[in-house]
C-alpha cells in the first residue's frame, strides 16, 4: 500500500556481500536500467557506479542517473558526481539528474539547486522537470527539512512569474494532497494566507 | 493481556465519541447504533475474498491468526515484516463504500518493538493517495511514536510501550471529512488520546471511504515490526443489509462480477465496432448463456484463441447453472495456455457450486491469501 504517497524505492543499500565487483556486470545492469540487479549487488556497487559515471559521456551518465534513481539509496559520492551535472546544458542528462538527486540525497544544497533550476532552467521542460523532482523524488527528507521546502514553496506562491506559481502549487500539491484553494492565475491572497497558516501549524508539529 | 475485552470497551470508547450536538438534543445517555460493515475477531477461520480481505506476505513475512498474545478471545492477528525482504506484509480489508455519514472503526494494537515502522489507514476508492477518495485516515508507528496524519501535517500522538494493547476507537465523519479518535492504553483509568474534529489525511470534506489496511514498511523496506491487532470492527451510523456472501469471502460470484465489469466496458465503449468478442459479450449481457456457449465451443474449434474461447464457453456454462461443464472447460482453457486469476477464481466458482469447498478454498487463497498458519 501507501505506494504513492509521495515516497518510494528501495530506501537503503542492502547488506553488502564481501565480494569483488565485476564492472561487466554493472556496465549490462546500466545498459538494461536494471536497478534489481544493481541492488542484488548490494552498496558496494556505488562506488564503482560513481566512477563508471565520471568516465562516462552525457548519454551514458543519463543511464547511470537513471540507475540511481530507480536504486535510491543514499550515497555522498554519487551527489557529488550528480551536481556536477545540475547545469549542464544537455536536456535529457539535466532532467535525469534533477529526478535522482533527490534520490541519493537529502542535503540542503540539493533543493536549493533544485529550487534554482526550476526557476532558471533553460527551457520550460527542465523547470518543469525540477519541480517533478521537488515533487516526488525528494525520499529522503525528514520532516524539518520537508517543513523548509513547504516555506520555500508557499513564497514562491506569490511570485510574479505564473510558472513559478503553477510549478510551486503543483510541487505543494504533490506533497500535501491540497491546494488550499490557490489556484496560480487568479493568485488569491487568501489562499496563501491559508498555506501559511497551515505552514505555522506544521512547524508547530516538528519534533525536536 | 488484560481480561475483559472488546464490546465493554467499545461502548465506553463510543460513549466518549457522542457529538456534542446530540447531548444538546437530549441525548446523551443514548449510545449511536452502527450496522456492521465489517467484523474480524480472528478467533476462527476466515474466509478471504474480494468482499472479505486480501492478505499479501512474502517469502519470511507473515500475516497469521495466532493465539501468542491476542486482546479478546482465543487468537489475534500477528503481522511479522522483514528488513530488506524488497516488500511489506498486509492485512487489506474490504467493506461496503461509504459516501455518507458516519463510520466507526475500532480494533486494537499491541507492538513488540514501538521503535519499528507500521501504519494503519482507511481509504477510499482511490486508494492510497493523498488525495479526496484517498487516505482518511492515517495512523503510523515509528520511533517510538503513535502519530496521525491530519490537513497533510504528521502529528504525534502518544509515545507506546511494547507488549500493551491499545484499544482505538475513530468515528470518521464523510461529508465534513473529520474524526473523533479515542485511544486507550491497556489498565489506564484515562484515555491517552482524546481529539475531536481532526481534520483527514489531506483535509478533503466527503472523501470516501471503503477499504483498511494493516502493513508493515512500504517506503523504506526497514522495518522488522512484529505487532498484533484484534477485534477490527468497522460500522455505519445507518442501517445497511449485511452482506450476503454467495461463496466464501464474497457477495456474488466471480463470474458474474466479471459480467458485471464487462456491463460497464461496454457501456463506455457502446459507440466502438463491435468485433467477434464483442458480439459475444452481446450475448452474455443478453442472458443468452446457450448461444454464447455454441458460439464460443465453435470458435475454440478453430486454431486462434483456442484458450480464451474455451474460458469464455465456461463462462457461458457456469452462469447457465452447468458447473461440471464449465470447470471441464476452464480446466481445458488452462491446458491450453490460460493462466490469468480470474481463471483462478472462475474455477474457485465452480468448486464452490459442485461443493468441493476444499478445492474452492485452495484457488481462492492463491489470489487473495489466508490468516491461517503456512505449512513449512
Amino acid at each position: 500500500m501507501l505506494a504513492a504517497a509521495g515516497a518510494g524505492g528501495l530506501g537503503h543499500p542492502v547488506a553488502a556481500a564481501a565480494q569483488a565487483i565485476d564492472r561487466g556486470t554493472l556496465e549490462a545492469a546500466v545498459a538494461a536500467l536494471d536497478g534489481e540487479a544493481i541492488e542484488q549487488i548490494g552498496s558496494d556497487a556505488m562506488p564503482v557506479l560513481v566512477a563508471m559515471y565520471r568516465e562516462a559521456g552525457p548519454a551514458e551518465r543519463a543511464r547511470i542517473a537513471t540507475v540511481f534513481y530507480q536504486l535510491g539509496w543514499q550515497s555522498e559520492e554519487a551527489k557529488e558526481a550528480l551536481m556536477e551535472d545540475i547545469h549542464t546544458t544537455d536536456e535529457t542528462l539535466r532532467i535525469q539528474v534533477q529526478w535522482a538527486l533527490g534520490r541519493v540525497s537529502n542535503d540542503d544544497d540539493v533543493v536549493d539547486a533544485l529550487l534554482d533550476n526550476m526557476r532558471n532552467g533553460f527551457n520550460a521542460l527542465v523547470r518543469d522537470k525540477a519541480g517533478c523532482g521537488l515533487a516526488y523524488d525528494q525520499i529522503h527528507l525528514n520532516e524539518r527539512q520537508k517543513a523548509a521546502l513547504y516555506r520555500r514553496l508557499i513564497e514562491r506562491l506569490e511570485d510574479p512569474s505564473a510558472e513559478q506559481r503553477s510549478l510551486a502549487i503543483r510541487v505543494l500539491q504533490a506533497h500535501t494532497g491540497q491546494t488550499k484553494g490557490f489556484h496560480p492565475v487568479t493568485r488569491n491572497a487568501e489562499a496563501v494566507a491559508r498555506w501559511q497558516t497551515w505552514l505555522a501549524e506544521y512547524e508547530a508539529a516538528l519534533e525536536p | 493481556m488484560t481480561a475483559g475485552g472488546a464490546p465493554a470497551r467499545w461502548c465506553l470508547a463510543a460513549a466518549l465519541l457522542v457529538p456534542a450536538g446530540l447531548a444538546a438534543q437530549g441525548r446523551a445517555a443514548e449510545e449511536p447504533a452502527f450496522s456492521p460493515l465489517a467484523s474480524l475477531t480472528f478467533d476462527r477461520p476466515l474466509a478471504s475474498g474480494p468482499d472479505t480481505f486480501r492478505v499479501f506476505e512474502q517469502a519470511n513475512e507473515r500475516v497469521t491468526r495466532t493465539r501468542e498474545l491476542r486482546w479478546s478471545g482465543d487468537y489475534s492477528l500477528e503481522l511479522r515484516d522483514v528488513r530488506g525482504s524488497g516488500d511489506f506484509p498486509e492485512l487489506l480489508g474490504f467493506f461496503p463504500l461509504r459516501r455518507s455519514g458516519q463510520v466507526f472503526v475500532h480494533f486494537a494494537l499491541l507492538v513488540t518493538d514501538p521503535r519499528d515502522e507500521l501504519n494503519v489507514a482507511l481509504v477510499g476508492p482511490n486508494g492510497f493517495r493523498l488525495e479526496k477518495d484517498g487516505f482518511a485516515v492515517w495512523l503510523s508507528v515509528r520511533d517510538g511514536f503513535l502519530r496521525h496524519l491530519s490537513d497533510s501535517i504528521p502529528k504525534r500522538l502518544l509515545r507506546l510501550e511494547p507488549f500493551t494493547w491499545y484499544q482505538i476507537d475513530l468515528l470518521y465523519d464523510v461529508a465534513l471529512g473529520t474524526y473523533t479518535l479515542a485511544i486507550e492504553e491497556e489498565g489506564a483509568a484515562e484515555p491517552a488520546v482524546r481529539l475531536i474534529g481532526q481534520a483527514n489525511a489531506a483535509s478533503h470534506p466527503g472523501s470516501a471511504v471503503d477499504k483498511f489496511s494493516f502493513v508493515g514498511d512500504p517506503f523504506t523496506d526497514l522495518s522488522k515490526a512484529v505487532y498484533y491487532v484484534d477485534d477490527i470492527v468497522i460500522g455505519a451510523d445507518e442501517e445497511i443489509d449485511p452482506p450476503r456472501l454467495a461463496a466464501p469471502g464474497r457477495r456474488r460470484l466471480f463470474v458474474e462480477m466479471a459480467v458485471d465489469d464487462l456491463r460497464e466496458r461496454m457501456a463506455a465503449a457502446a459507440a466502438a465496432e463491435p468485433g467477434e468478442a464483442d458480439r459475444w459479450n452481446g450475448l452474455i449481457l443478453a442472458g443468452d448463456y446457450a448461444l454464447a456457449y455454441r458460439e464460443a465451443r465453435e470458435k475454440a474449434a478453430g486454431a486462434a484463441g483456442e484458450a480464451a474461447w474455451l474460458e469464455r464457453a465456461g463462462d457461458a456454462a457456469l452462469l447457465d447453472g452447468d458447473a461440471s461443464l464449465a470447470l471441464e472447460l476452464y480446466r481445458a482453457a488452462a491446458a491450453a495456455g490460460a493462466s490469468s486469476s480470474a481463471l483462478l477464481l472462475k474455477r474457485a466458482d465452480a468448486h464452490f457450486l459442485l461443493g468441493d469447498l476444499a478445492e474452492e478454498r485452495r484457488l481462492r487463497e492463491r489470489i487473495y491469501g489466508s490468516l491461517e498458519p503456512r505449512r513449512e
